[in-house]
């Protein structure tokens, strides 16, 4: 556990210092679970590399108001979830299933991110940090900065939508 | 056990985080109980549906974020005072030496005057408030002089007085955890849900007595008509000092509050379209505010027939004989960015607001743009020099030094007289496998490091050629570095630097291929168009 807490400080001392290749080491060692988050909203590739863009530019201008380097990691993940709903809010319905078209994803894939949306957001939040990003209750508790009764609650409030979901299918 | 508690504690058993005893209860429950078992059942499923289905998201494309660009967007979007207060920290890290003084403060002065002149013509046209405000600590006087308040920005002035001696004084530079000057209150950042402290930014302006410095702070909008601003300073040091160790350090308590009322600006709305060489730019708003005239426009960043990436549009207004530029009031608009479809930005020239105008005349005055496309060269590197062509263009890559623990490699951009481009995005990949081990686990990484060219030998050009070296430079939209040579450096100090894992650097000195990525460009489109101003 210390040895993550160093790194941590390490890193934001770096991302503080300018030296944004760490950050971007960052991003890349942790692409999957970022990518899968920034998937559940947005679907396309080209919105998700913005959209990591962005949170790249505003941990930088901000990181000198995280005051706990220990957080950095569930601090990146609430500034990317912000910029992936103001993204959202952004685009509108038709531009994205048009990228969805062009993009000749799997169908299947689009299957399931239909259904991920179909539920409510603050469902769908929950579920995506905790089975597709493998975050924990207290962890999300602070991405979301909801309480750690609100995460239970609410995940499994998700879990039993989809349910119902998987088994029409 | 209640089937209710049982199902309170389903996702945590799920999860094991529940102890031995209670897991057991558990378990012996869903053994008796069909109902909870089938509920059990069913969120395991759903879990395993979600991870399954989860886990085939085609996450290995490659992730095209770059940090080179980034930084080189900002500080192109600086606006000129924020390129100025960029220029002012870099003194202060730097920090002025004795015999550079004398050249600083006369070039400080000037740049002072801009900002000086622009801010008093408001204040003494009765736009903004004058104030009076103190606080003594330390012997420093620290007094808000007035406030600038708008739907764009918000300014202070403030004063800061050595009572006792002949210092300088300026706020102290941002520490890890620490930033010296903030503000508060009424000030808030538009379009966040998050709200972070506000950090602000400010330069320092020359004032004649040598006790004395002026600070124009710059920040967000007031999110009330009428409110307060709280400002937050706790540490001074002195601006100009000889030497890294002469640095003087105060702190103290120079916390203030102090009343605003935000000004209304005008807003217009335009819709004028203009054909950048086939990129599409439509002027959609301007707003006449104190501290600033906004255009707010929408640019098609990516052209798909010239294959042209546009990184940046500025404007000028002309009114009469007087041309006006970027705003040095105002801290920027924003700013979007996108590599493919419309952008939405903001754009700050200095302010109308007093000349209240029925028409203008807007001009495009400068567009930077990147070619798009990537290729990639075998070098013979014990063959030089070597040509290699990237569009119309002959690069030579000239030579390389194998030093002890770098290499660094020369390369030349193409010196034909027609050259059309400023520089290339030229650089080296190193490809570095990483293992970890995290809980038993062994992960392995691939991480892909760039390594830039930098110019070398270059010379600053504006709209009209070069600009002449030793004068005293005044940043304006239209100066560029336009490249002659680059060096690519690859050394063992850089690659710690940038944490690189293997512990023999040495291979990664012997150079792989060479990639070419865009070329960057300047065009003056110079494109005037008469926009009348009617409100809506």
């Amino acid at each position: 556990m210390t040895t993550i807490n160093i790194e941590n400080k390490r890193l934001v001392n770096r991302i503080k210092k300018g030296q944004l290749e760490f950050l971007l080491q960052w991003i890349n060692q942790n692409k999957d679970k970022l990518y899968k988050i920034a998937w559940s909203y947005l679907y396309n590739h080209a919105d998700i590399e913005d959209v990591l863009q962005d949170t790249l530019i505003k941990v930088y201008e901000n990181i000198h108001t995280l005051k706990k380097p220990n957080y950095f990691e569930t601090w990146f993940i609430s500034i990317l979830i912000n910029e992936c709903r103001t993204r959202l809010r952004k685009m509108k319905r038709e531009v994205l299933k048009e990228s969805i078209e062009h993009d000749g994803y799997h169908l299947d894939q689009y299957s399931f991110f239909q259904e991920l949306n179909s539920i409510d957001d603050i469902y769908k939040e929950v579920i995506v940090l905790k089975y597709i990003s493998g975050y924990s209750q207290e962890e999300i508790s602070s991405i979301l900065d909801i309480p750690i009764g609100t995460v239970k609650s609410r995940i499994y409030r998700g879990l039993r939508e989809l349910r119902e979901l998987v088994k029409e299918v | 056990m209640d089937c209710n508690i049982i199902k309170d504690k389903l996702l945590d058993y799920i999860d094991g985080n529940l102890s031995r005893e209670e897991a057991t209860d558990i378990e012996d429950h869903l053994i008796h109980c069909t109902k909870c078992s089938e509920e059990y059942d069913e969120l395991i499923t759903t879990i395993e549906y979600i991870r399954s289905k989860s886990n085939r998201i085609n996450t290995s494309k490659e992730l095209s974020i770059s940090t080179k660009n980034f930084t080189k967007k900002t500080a192109r979007t600086f606006t000129r005072t924020g390129l100025i207060a960029v220029v002012l920290s870099l003194m202060l890290v730097a920090t002025v030496f004795a015999s550079e003084i004398f050249d600083f403060i006369k070039w400080w002065k000037r740049h002072s005057e801009k900002q000086t002149s622009a801010w008093e013509e408001l204040i003494e046209n009765g736009v903004g408030q004058k104030l009076d405000i103190s606080v003594t600590d330390k012997n420093i006087r620290v007094t808000a002089e007035g406030v600038i308040a708008d739907d764009l920005n918000t300014i202070i002035l403030l004063k800061i007085e050595d009572l006792e001696g002949n210092v300088r004084f300026v706020p102290a530079r941002d520490t890890d955890n620490h930033a010296p000057l903030t503000v508060a209150g009424n000030i808030k950042k538009p379009y966040e849900e998050i709200s972070f402290p506000l950090s602000a930014n400010y330069s320092p302006l020359y004032v004649e007595d040598e006790n004395t410095v002026k600070l124009m702070i710059y920040t967000y909008p007031m999110d009330k008509n009428k409110g307060e601003i709280e400002i937050y300073l706790d540490e001074l040091m002195s601006f100009i000092n000889e030497s890294e160790e002469s640095i003087v350090k105060v702190s103290g308590n120079w916390n203030m509050t102090i009343p605003a009322k935000k000004l209304e600006s005008k807003i217009y709305l335009v819709d004028e379209e203009i054909d950048l060489k086939g990129n599409e730019l439509t002027i959609e708003r301007i707003t006449i505010a104190p501290t600033a005239t906004r255009i707010h426009y929408k640019l098609q960043v990516y052209n798909e027939e010239n294959r042209r990436f546009i990184d940046d549009v500025t404007f000028l207004i002309k009114d009469g004989r007087k041309t006006y530029a970027r705003s040095e009031l105002s801290r920027g608009g924003a700013m979007e960015y996108r590599s493919f479809g419309a952008v939405r930005r903001e754009f700050d020239i200095q302010s109308l607001y007093l000349k209240e105008p029925k028409d203008i005349d807007l001009i495009v005055n400068t567009c930077r743009y990147t070619s798009r496309g990537r290729k990639k060269y075998s070098i013979d590197w014990n063959n030089l020099p070597q040509v290699i062509e990237y569009g119309n263009s002959k690069i030579t890559v000239e030579d390389i030094k194998y030093n002890e623990d770098s290499t660094e490699i020369i390369i030349r951009e193409d010196d034909s007289k027609d050259r059309q481009y400023i520089s290339s995005n030229i650089y080296l990949k190193i490809k570095d496998v990483v293992k970890e081990i995290h809980d038993g686990h062994e992960y392995t990484y691939r991480d892909e490091y760039l390594f830039y060219g930098n110019p070398i030998e270059y010379e600053i050009r504006n709209s009209k050629g070069k600009v002449k070296d030793g004068e005293n430079i005044s940043w304006t939209d239209d100066m560029h570095v336009f490249a002659f040579r680059q060096k690519i450096t690859l050394s063992i100090e850089d690659f710690r630097r940038r944490g690189l894992s293997v512990d023999d650097f040495k291979e990664y000195l012997i150079p792989d291929e060479l990639h070419i990525e865009g070329q960057e460009y300047i065009e003056f489109p110079n494109i005037r168009r008469n926009i009348k101003l009617r409100q809506p």
